[in-house]
């Protein structure tokens, strides 16, 4: 008998389709992309992201694809753990669930049961629910798809792009795009719009090595950066979560470096730092999931059904980040400590 | 542990053919078959016999916490080849319209497909839900009875057609010649899914360390709960620095003089070890 083993499905080999999605332009689309991918009809995307006893690690490493339609919730209150950017009308909205990228500190291994990740398709709902909204309210902020990395799916559905467009006749309202990839092409020739704010997430690359696996290296997220602000468009820096392990205070004055190495002050529109934080319901899970992984054992303070650092460590490490900040002649008030 | 069920003998016999399998005369209710590595079960036709077999095979088994679990065995389909086999991605128990999904973590050759259980033999096609489905009386009671027990990445379903929904009953004999060609192909993917669940164990103590835990707690006399804290401690400490010996050694070394003392070494080991 034969022992050599078969090899890992890759990535999006499968993709469950909702009845409700189909006709959907976006179904077509994304179907389009994936030819080769064996479809699966299924009635609703929670029969594949909610069933029980599912095996997160082992489904990352073969990540399938759900295209589903949303029903309702197309925008959602900013939660505390968000920055608000002192924005009265902060909102964030859910395009997509789970993330392509396989970061050790995502919440989202907390949030949801599986690793799969959702496209929802009838994007339509999405903006019709932001003008109503911004019909009642006249402005708001609006951090696109928080649970997940949307510039890192642009290839598969362009959403950045179309969201980017919209904004174009909408001056009430402000988007941010954070993201880790580098995926900008699609933005360079676009004339650059004052109300889209593309925010990097940025890490020291000894981090990124150990727990942003991957994600482009900080070089090239820096550069990403570089190109857009230079072409007009605003830029920020999240330096967020600051990590509390080895070296940490060298770790992040040499990210600091960097950043004004490849970036003038003057190109950084703000800067926001935040330390490591997570609810405590999703911690738990996610330190099941992650018990190998250093960040999750080291000392931690548990306040209001969330788990951050102790407090002086965590003032000290802020206090730090923002030093150093401050060091490369950044001015404070473009400096948000979360 | 690769523990596989099927609903007939015949469907059985050519995997305890090829893994060697002896009977377990001890089992009355059941046919088993074992091996060191490998246990069989038949389970009798339709979906309750497969869900009980599925959760007696898989209680004997409770204590494997990696292995796999197959279901095989014949199916019925309205347009598919005979001889055919698929690996099933999809469950729809037609009684209830509940559908269940497997997780699909390997590249195979075998073609997937869909299946239908239904409560009796089914005949018309148009009593499917997708046309292309297969037909089965087995598969949703052992993916409900598997999924209470383990992780739907370590199930699977490998389905041979042999029927066009024509009424009729087969022989034990061509049962037997049309599942096993496939043999071989259905032993492969159980073993790579096998490795695979291996491969993706989180170790992080030796056994030797292990060892060293457990010489600790009994000298402490620690109670479970205390245990366990010690081993979570000892677990951060190993992932930070590498090493738990010499955080635990100490503590083995003290002659305690009273339950007392021996809660205050407990207290100092688990914090030297909490602390980074
Ligand atoms: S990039 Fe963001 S959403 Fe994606 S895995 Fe990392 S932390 Fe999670």
């Amino acid at each position: 008998m034969k022992h050599d083993h078969h090899s890992q499905h890759r990535k999006f080999s499968h993709v469950y389709v909702e009845e409700d999605a189909l006709g959907y332009p976006d179904t077509d689309r994304i179907l389009e992309k994936f030819k080769k991918a064996t479809v699966i009809p299924i009635q609703n995307y929670k029969e594949i992201l909610n069933r029980s006893k599912q095996n997160w690690r082992v489904q990352k490493e073969s990540q399938k694809l759900i295209l589903a339609k949303r029903h309702d919730e197309f925008l959602y209150p900013g939660s505390d753990i968000a920055p608000n950017f002192s924005h009265p009308n902060f909102y964030y909205n859910a395009l997509s669930l789970n993330c392509v990228y396989n970061c050790h500190y995502c919440y989202l291994q907390g949030m949801y049961p599986s690793a799969h990740t959702v496209v929802f398709v009838n994007h339509q709902d999405y903006l019709n629910a932001t003008d109503a909204r911004l019909r009642e309210l006249g402005s708001m902020y609006l951090c696109l798809s928080y649970d997940t990395d949307l510039l890192a799916f642009e290839g598969i559905i362009p959403r950045a792009s179309e969201w980017i467009e919209f904004c174009s006749t909408r001056p009430e309202l402000i988007i941010e795009i954070r993201t880790k990839s580098v995926n900008i092409h699609s933005f360079c020739d676009k004339e650059p719009l004052p109300n889209v704010v593309f925010a990097w997430t940025l890490s020291p690359q000894n981090y990124i090595d150990s727990y942003e696996q991957l994600t482009p290296p900080l070089k090239k997220r820096l550069a990403a950066m570089k190109e857009l602000a230079e072409r007009g468009w605003k830029v920020r820096a999240c330096i967020d979560p600051v990590l509390a392990v080895r070296d940490w205070r060298e770790e992040y004055t040499g990210l600091t470096q960097s950043l004004f190495t490849e970036l003038t002050p003057e190109m950084i529109n703000d800067i926001s730092i935040g330390t490591f934080r997570m609810p405590e319901r999703y911690f738990s899970k996610t330190l099941k999931i992650r018990k190998d992984s250093e960040l999750f054992h080291l000392p931690f303070h548990k306040e209001h059904g969330r788990i951050s650092y102790p407090e002086k460590r965590d003032s000290e490490m802020k206090e730090s980040v923002k030093e150093a900040v401050l060091e490369q002649h950044y001015p404070e008030e473009k400096v948000f400590v979360l | 542990m690769i523990l596989l069920t099927t609903a007939l003998y015949c469907e059985a016999k050519p995997f305890i053919k090829a893994l060697g399998l002896k009977k377990d005369l001890t089992m009355r209710s059941h046919e088993l078959f074992r091996s060191e590595d490998c246990a069989l079960i038949v389970s009798g036709i339709g979906k309750t016999n497969a869900a009980i077999a599925t959760t007696l095979l898989l209680h004997l088994y409770s204590d494997h916490e990696h292995g796999v679990v197959g279901n095989i065995g014949i199916a019925g389909a309205a347009s598919h080849e005979k001889g055919e086999l698929r690996l099933i991605h999809k469950v729809r128990e037609a009684a209830t319209g509940t559908n269940f999904y497997p997780e699909q973590l390997l590249r195979t050759e075998t073609a997937e497909s869909s299946l239908e259980t239904f409560d009796m033999p089914v005949t018309d096609p148009a009593l499917l839900d997708q046309k292309e489905s297969l037909v089965d009386m087995e598969a949703s009671g052992f993916v409900q009875a598997a999924s209470r027990f383990v992780d739907n990445s370590r199930f699977f379903l490998f389905k041979c057609v042999s029927d066009n929904l024509e009424c009729g009953v087969l022989s034990a004999q061509i049962i037997e010649s049309l599942i096993e060609p496939h043999t071989d192909t259905i032993l492969r993917y159980a073993r790579s899914l096998h490795a695979l669940h291996l491969d993706s164990q989180i170790e992080i103590l030796t056994g030797q360390e292990k060892k060293l835990l457990d010489k600790v707690s009994k000298h402490l006399s620690l109670t479970k709960n205390e245990e366990h804290l010690l081993e979570q401690a000892a677990v951060g400490h190993k992932i930070r620095t590498g090493d738990i010996t010499r955080g635990l050694y100490p503590a083995l070394k003290v002659e305690l003089e009273s339950v007392e003392h021996a809660k205050q070494i407990f207290h100092e080991t688990r914090s030297s070890l909490s602390t980074p």
